[in-house]
């Protein structure tokens, strides 16, 4: 595989430096925040590097244990920090962490456990990637669910109060907007399997196939990942929906939208 | 449940209400005792807490104190039960689906005929519908659970005098029929006349007779 040197990145980030500079004289306002990310995404993955580089010298089970607690509680404070209608307190993180970890951890696990099967089957290589994909995407799909969620509930108050009132159960008064918040938590994963191979070749397939795999062994993988992607989006979601929803209400099946921020 | 003597050997069941010590933040603490015999209304101006107390007898609002219908407290029907026997009619109404027949499908259509109402009006697009006749459709929608208590929040505010008067009549014959608590909320001076009801006023919070 070509290596990268330091000079083709800094080339690399002229473009989007020239990107913000576009910003900046259309008056488009989001230089800023284009280069906070590219700066955060330069300095995190350099730093991710390093770890990685630490753990697969060192692939003893407590480092790979300790990165996946690391990644799993980040991920449960970013979905939180994502909603624009949150649960006060901390019950929005532990939600979001419990989701997380029964689907994306949980399914990881399984896969590496039974279908890769290496010795050990927490091999940093394999764990640790498959982890970050699985993590990322459900992360993505349950934010998505839970912000449609709780931004319906607030914009439908009316009409699931009413329904409250006509003798509906908290849980049939809110059906169709966990519905709609499941639906919307799997838009990506399922355009992304729709497109991969016709439109997009996915990212980690990509990654194989330029460090030299076989097409045809990057291809097995990479439908491997979908699967498990999509399956720890939806299981993910589908815990992380019901368990916001039914803190939206109290024991009397009253609609409680003081407790969300 | 209550038996009360009416006429010489006519023995008919009454439904009661009985709201104990209510509190809400912005109301005081309400008592009020009422039966299917009675027809209560709450004037008062707007904003002085009428809709709220009926959401919270509802059980829609968290309020201390208890509610009890024929003797028994709230906290022993399921919160959906509760709503079921204690209909609340909001003075907005609010709708899912297309049209009302999405949430309104037990319904005679003699009730459709009181209230002025053509059958076809249930699968005309809910949105094409007019406030005067999406208040008579919530009417009919909430009387399909066959509530025992009615807390009626100015159901009749966009009518016209002769739907209003047709409400009015299927409201009270809906009563007598299931004997139903009614509690009004009203601004109409000429229907509080026509209903000879017991009359609350609400102010600051406090509900006095």
């Amino acid at each position: 595989m070509t290596t990268l040197s330091i000079l083709d990145l800094v080339l690399a980030a002229s473009l989007v430096v020239a990107l913000a500079i576009l910003s900046i004289l259309t008056n488009m306002g989001f230089a800023r925040s284009l280069l906070i990310a590219s700066l955060r995404t330069a300095i995190q993955l350099s730093m991710i590097g390093l770890v990685l580089k630490f753990v697969f010298e060192n692939a003893d089970y407590y480092w790979v244990g300790l990165i996946t607690l690391v990644m799993l509680l980040l991920a449960g404070r970013e979905v939180n920090s994502r909603q624009k209608h949150r649960l006060k307190g901390y019950s929005g993180y532990f939600i979001g962490l419990a989701a997380m970890t029964s689907s994306s951890f949980l399914l990881t696990l399984l896969t590496l456990i039974f279908l890769i099967q290496n010795d050990p089957w927490y091999a940093p290589q394999y764990a640790i990637p498959l982890l970050g994909m699985t993590l990322g995407n459900a992360m993505n799909g349950i934010a998505l669910s839970l912000d449609s969620l709780t931004r319906n509930a607030v914009m439908s108050k009316n009409i699931i109060e009413t329904k409250l009132a006509l003798g509906f159960t908290a849980g049939e008064s809110i059906l169709e907007i966990k519905r709609e918040a499941i639906r919307v938590g799997l838009i990506p994963i399922i355009n992304a399997m729709v497109a991969a191979g016709i439109i997009s070749l996915p990212g980690m397939m990509t990654g194989q196939i330029l460090a030299g795999i076989d097409p045809w062994e990057a291809v097995k993988y990479q439908i491997l990942i979908m699967f498990l992607i999509s399956a720890a989006a939806g299981l993910g979601s589908l815990v992380a929906v019901n368990i916001t929803a039914l803190k939206l209400f109290d024991l009397r099946d009253r609609l409680r939208l003081d407790k969300l921020s | 449940m209550k038996y009360t003597q009416i006429g010489i050997d006519k023995e008919i069941m009454l439904n009661t209400l009985e709201v104990v010590d209510l509190s809400h933040p912005l109301f005081g603490s309400i008592s009020l005792q009422t039966d299917s015999s009675k027809n209560i209304v709450i004037i008062g101006p707007s904003g002085s807490g009428k809709t709220l107390l009926l959401k919270c007898i509802a059980d829609l609002v968290p309020a201390s104190g208890d509610i009890l219908f024929n003797g028994t407290s709230r906290y022993h029907f399921a919160p959906a039960n509760w709503r079921k026997t204690v209909g609340f009619l909001s003075a907005e109404t609010h709708w899912w689906g297309n049209t009302a027949s999405d949430s309104i499908y037990n319904i005679r259509h003699e009730d459709l005929d009181t209230l002025n109402l053509k059958p076809e009006i249930l699968h005309k697009p809910i949105t094409e519908c007019s406030t005067g006749e999406r208040q008579r459709l919530a009417l009919l929608r909430l009387l399909q659970n066959s509530p025992k208590v009615l807390l009626l929040d100015e159901p009749t505010a966009n009518l016209d005098l002769i739907n209003t008067k047709a409400c009015e009549a299927l409201i009270s014959h809906y009563a007598k029929q299931h004997q139903a608590v009614l509690i009004w909320v009203t601004h109409d001076e000429e229907q509080i006349a026509r209903l000879h009801p017991l009359v609350f006023a609400m102010e600051n919070g406090v509900l006095t007779q």
